[in-house]
């Protein structure tokens, strides 16, 4: 009897040595692969296998008991031989499962592969996103035991560039490959306005039957469109009021008293290149009751803009051009947010443009508190094209920045969303006559006379990207681009350097009238150079800021274009010299010198290396270096062509 | 067996049962069995910056030998961290249309891992490779591409440099800068190597600290290794260069800091140094635009540390239809034929041994001798799944020991050990 009592108890012990040897690997392994599944299939999979465990658990006992009755069977009735064959069989199937079960984790390769998470935004923005996007993935690795599960790629591209690419699906138009030129296609977009939305859908719009796109329907690629922030644009600056005036409610009655000041001044953005520039141009556009202003007072503004404003593309672009002075502007209609990101220290973007490491120009002021304006309502655009995991990992990032994100909003220099905006029509974020805005603009702009002068040295005949030539041809393009501009008042000559075999001078074709012939006879001369030989860049500049400068009448925009991909070659002249030489000619004659900078050729200054960079000469004269990847070049001349022509 | 087959067991047989024929399913959603067919190839990669466009002349020639399976490059950026994104996200999309990937030697790792690329057969031939730029290829002991084009750092030096005023080891010492200044009194500095924050610092940082016999990382025991006199010295030695010693220029040119390929190249070829650190494609950029250089030379990078090993891997996308088609392109565009071509014609260095030791390739390309042994002392940077993450924070530390004399950050060895796993603090 003790003898069973005693047995008995043995077999209970064992039964559960056995139990959990045999079942708690097995539930292991279920609850491994439920955790490391990438996907809801592996999920599903894994907890099957907990499932069956479960199953089998609720009749463990009966089963631990038959087994071990089994085994206990067959041990009695083998003989002592084969006792120790299945012995070493069962040490052999025990340690081949270990090896199965512990390699794994001994090849362990840390976090699970993180979803790539695309996220496109403005130029302007950049900074801003890629702040936020990166502090979104740091909170995915704090609820995953350290492993961010996106990982965020913040790449920047104007509306104008993005917006048939976005429309055609990204897919290869007749001269636009948007893989190669703007990067990859986005799973997110977050440009700063719903007015850059509109651009896309209207392009859609056109194309598509109207009862895809009636009743505010989004047409794909378009899906989803969420605001996530807010960014009033401002007045700000030294010449600015701390506190608005009791009867200035709106911000353009407060430009309206401003203006109204003996020598007034006031910078914005190009309206035509930057969204945020446009929306503050209706600061400027409109009168204290938010009318549109009479078009002789729209053309003395803009006169008075055109004169306080160095030209710039983009918010990031004036400020900048601010901050290497040293001198804080009298006054700028800009978007709070970037004003913000210049205060607090943050990178603004753009080439060459450091942070500031102190708060600059304090103090300044800043009015828009309680006044009313346009806003950047910085809509979330979700794409129909996006895979289901993209999908998830957007959906994901939407749902932080309306959330727990919001908190950095104001770190990053944004301000929480206004839910009443967002929508692509009807939206009080926007001005309703934005479009008429826009026109009177347009009205108010002043005809230009542009020489442009084309780098055609040895180093032009350098290939550019796949099948598309030498950087000469790609900047021939580029120069077709740019004429289909040229408005019937415009003027335009064309220059190349160093002079061509059996040519004395570096004229192609004279400035002249915009007409078709002249069009014709530009684009012409320039097929027929054959690139070879030495820079003379610094000559050249000289020399065409003398003959823009030799005609035309003063309201007109006047403006030397330099397109090089490499430094001087030939000048005994430093940089710093030239740009002395361009500071007096353009003073002189209200010239403008831009620069185009591909290649070689280096707009910013070399860190520590003051003094270099040809922004020095840019600076020198009022204009703006540009750099662009050789591919790049047809774009950016265009972009930089579009603001001459509208008089900048 | 009828309590066998009423009891528990039957329970369990029926849950595996059912999650086998699940994972099934998902397995044939996912990955249909491959069969032979015809139809076109698709290889995604980068901008070519060959001379001559020679991986689509290669293509081209393909397609005229296999009308059936035709190639078409599908061209991203030319920036390696756009073709990464791009790359990634299509091989997580739902329908990546990719039959080959062109990967960054860094990236096998990754694409292995994450089940984006398919392991080679066996019966590939890899004999004829360079070691170097094959075991790139290699992951977790299987092959999962073939070398496409290697790339190794190169010391460009001007040929006023007798060779006895070459420096013995990188960066140049006080006395390397003397006899430099003396062949040239002109210089600015001894050496360029691009320090600005980006993939460059990693090389070139490595660079130097292997040069000091350091490492950042042990793959044997999987063990960041930043915290040992090897690396503070490289690193040290690295910031103290770039300071002048006794009214000599420093050793390396401050302005490296801020300098990437292209600019290195400039400030070599406006004289302001006497040696250079990069890319063997400089050789024929030099040696073209409007001021044609001649009186340079090349040479492997100095000392035992060796260089760092660029180029790109061709890969066979686990989601292509037609596996055998596609591993056929990729030992097709890395044949001993193709490489030679892509040298030869293009410039770009071939990852086959052969080709270095032909004689029309050495008449057209002089410098082969001295980059064929500069490939065999390359060496790669650490192995990870994890390598954009690693090196991005590599550069953080990097950064901040040149800003501090040398010296590392405190934490240098737990954010390196926590990114070689995927993990930020």
């Amino acid at each position: 009897m003790a003898d069973d009592e005693s047995r008995s108890g043995k077999y209970r012990r064992l039964r559960v040595i056995v139990f959990a040897l045999v079942a708690l690997p097995i539930a292991g392994l279920g609850e491994l692969l439920k955790k490391q599944a990438s996907n809801s299939w592996l999920v599903l999979a894994g907890a099957m296998v907990v499932a069956a465990v479960s199953l089998w658990f609720t009749d463990i006992r009966r089963f631990v008991d038959w087994l071990l009755e089994w085994v206990e069977e067959r041990y009695r009735a083998v003989s002592r031989r084969a006792r120790w064959i299945a012995a070493g069989v069962l040490v052999l199937l025990v340690a081949a499962t270990a090896v199965v079960v512990v390699r794994p984790f001994g090849d362990d390769d840390g976090c699970p592969p993180t979803t790539e998470l695309r996220i496109l935004t403005s130029p302007e923005g950049f900074q801003a996103t890629r702040e936020l996007a990166g502090e979104y993935a740091r909170t995915t690795a704090r609820a995953n035991d350290g492993c961010p599960t996106v990982f965020p790629f913040v790449y920047a591209a104007d509306t104008s560039a993005v917006s048939s690419a976005l429309a055609r699906q990204w897919a290869d138009g007749k001269t636009e490959h948007p893989y190669v030129d703007l990067g990859p296609r986005p799973d997110a977009w977050l440009p700063d306005s719903t007015v850059d939305v509109r651009q896309v859908r209207d392009i859609l719009a056109r194309t598509l039957p109207d009862d895809l796109t009636a009743n505010g329907r989004l047409p794909a690629p378009l899906k989803l469109i969420t605001p996530i922030a807010s960014s009033s644009i401002v007045l700000a600056g030294s010449a600015v009021p701390a506190t608005p005036p009791d009867d200035a409610a709106t911000l353009s009655g407060l430009v309206s008293r401003l203006l109204a000041k003996p020598k007034p001044s006031l910078s914005v953005a190009d309206p035509e290149s930057s969204t945020a520039g446009l929306l503050a141009a209706t600061g400027y556009l409109h009168d204290a009751q938010n009318r549109l202003v009479d078009p002789a007072v729209a053309r003395q503004r803009q006169q008075i803009v055109l004169a306080s404003t160095a030209s710039a593309d983009d918010e990031a672009s004036l400020l900048c051009a601010y901050l290497r002075t040293g001198r804080a502007p009298a006054a700028v209609l800009t978007s709070s947010r970037t004003w913000q990101r210049l205060l607090k220290g943050r990178t603004l973007g753009g080439t060459g443009c450091r942070a500031p490491v102190n708060a600059p120009w304090a103090p300044t002021s800043l009015t828009s508190e309680g006044v009313e304006g346009p806003v950047l309502d910085h809509p979330f655009v979700q794409f129909t094209w996006t895979s289901s995991r993209h999908n998830r990992a957007v959906d994901g990032f939407r749902d932080w920045l309306r959330g727990a994100g919001g908190r950095y909003l104001a770190e990053v220099g944004l301000a929480k969303p206004r839910n009443d905006c967002g929508a692509l029509d009807k939206n009080p974020c926007v001005p309703e006559d934005l479009a008429a805005t826009l026109e009177l603009y347009q009205q108010a702009k002043l005809s230009g006379r542009v020489l442009l002068a084309v780098d055609a040295s040895g180093s032009m005949t350098e290939g550019v990207g796949s099948g598309k030539g030498t950087r000469f041809t790609v900047a021939t393009q580029g120069v077709v681009e740019a004429l289909g501009q040229l408005g019937p008042h415009d003027e335009f000559g064309l220059w190349s350097f160093p002079n061509a075999r059996g040519r004395s001078s570096p004229q192609l074709a004279g400035i002249a009238a915009g007409s078709p012939q002249h069009r014709k006879a530009v684009v012409g001369a320039l097929r027929s150079v054959d690139p070879a030989g030495v820079t003379p860049l610094y000559a050249t500049i000289l020399a065409g800021l003398r003959e823009v400068s030799g005609g035309g009448d003063a309201k007109r925009i006047r403006a030397l274009v330099v397109l090089t991909d490499g430094e001087d070659t030939t000048s005994s002249l430093s940089l710093q010299q030239v740009a002395r030489e361009v500071r007096k000619l353009s003073a002189a004659s209200d010239v403008r010198l831009h620069v185009i900078a591909t290649g070689d050729a280096r707009c910013e200054e070399i860190p520590g290396r003051e003094g270099t960079g040809l922004h020095l000469l840019t600076d020198a004269g009022k204009g703006e270096c540009l750099s662009a990847s050789p591919g790049k070049v047809p774009r950016t001349m265009a972009q930089l062509f579009t603001t001459l022509w509208s008089g900048r | 067996m009828k309590r066998l087959l009423s009891g528990p067991v039957a329970w369990f047989t029926l849950g595996v049962l059912a999650m086998v024929v699940t994972a099934s399913v998902r397995s044939l959603i996912d990955q249909p069995p491959p069969q032979p067919q015809g139809g076109e190839l698709v290889i995604l990669t980068g901008e070519d910056e060959s001379t001559g466009k020679q991986r689509q002349v290669l293509v081209n020639k393909w397609n005229l030998e296999n009308p059936d399976t035709p190639a078409r490059l599908e061209v991203l950026s030319r920036s390696s961290d756009e073709q990464h994104s791009e790359m990634v996200a299509r091989a997580q999309s739902d329908s990546p249309n990719v039959d080959v990937y062109n990967l960054d030697v860094t990236w096998t790792a990754e694409f292995a891992t994450a089940g984006y690329i398919r392991a080679l057969d066996e019966s590939v031939d890899v004999s004829g490779f360079l070691d170097a730029p094959r075991k790139t290829c290699e992951y977790d002991g299987k092959l999962w591409a073939l070398p496409f084009n290697t790339d190794v750092g190169l010391l460009f030096y001007r040929k006023g440099v007798s060779q006895n005023a070459l420096p013995a080891t990188l960066p140049p010492d006080p006395n390397d800068v003397r006899a430099l200044v003396a062949a040239n009194p002109n210089l600015k500095a001894g050496f360029v190597t691009p320090l600005d924050h980006y993939e460059g610092l990693t090389v070139s940082a490595l660079e130097a600290i292997w040069a000091e016999d350091g490492d950042v990382y042990d793959a044997e025991k999987d063990l960041v290794v930043v915290d040992s006199d090897g690396v503070r010295n490289g690193l040290k030695k690295l910031a103290d260069a770039m300071k002048s010693v006794d009214s000599l220029p420093p050793a390396v040119d401050p302005q490296s800091r801020g300098f990437r390929e292209d600019t290195s190249r400039a400030a070599f070829q406006r004289g302001e140094v006497a040696l250079m650190r990069n890319w063997p494609v400089a050789y024929g950029q030099l040696r073209t635009g409007d001021r044609p250089m001649t009186d340079f030379d090349v040479a492997p990078l100095p000392g035992e540390g060796g260089s760092v090993l660029g180029g790109q891997n061709l890969a066979v996308a686990t989601g292509t239809k037609n596996p055998q088609a596609a591993q056929k392109l990729v030992e097709f565009l890395t044949s001993e034929e193709s490489e030679r071509t892509l040298f030869r014609d293009g410039g770009l260095a071939a990852t086959r041994t052969v080709v270095y030791d032909d004689p029309q390739v050495r008449q057209l390309r002089p410098y082969a001798p001295v980059l064929k042994d500069a490939l065999v002392k390359g060496k790669s940077r650490p192995v990870t799944p994890h390598y954009a993450l690693f090196s991005s924070i590599f550069q953080d530390i990097v950064t901040n020991a040149l800003e501090n004399g040398g010296n590392l950050p405190p934490d240098a060895v737990t954010r390196l050990t926590k990114a070689l796993r995927g993990q930020v603090v």
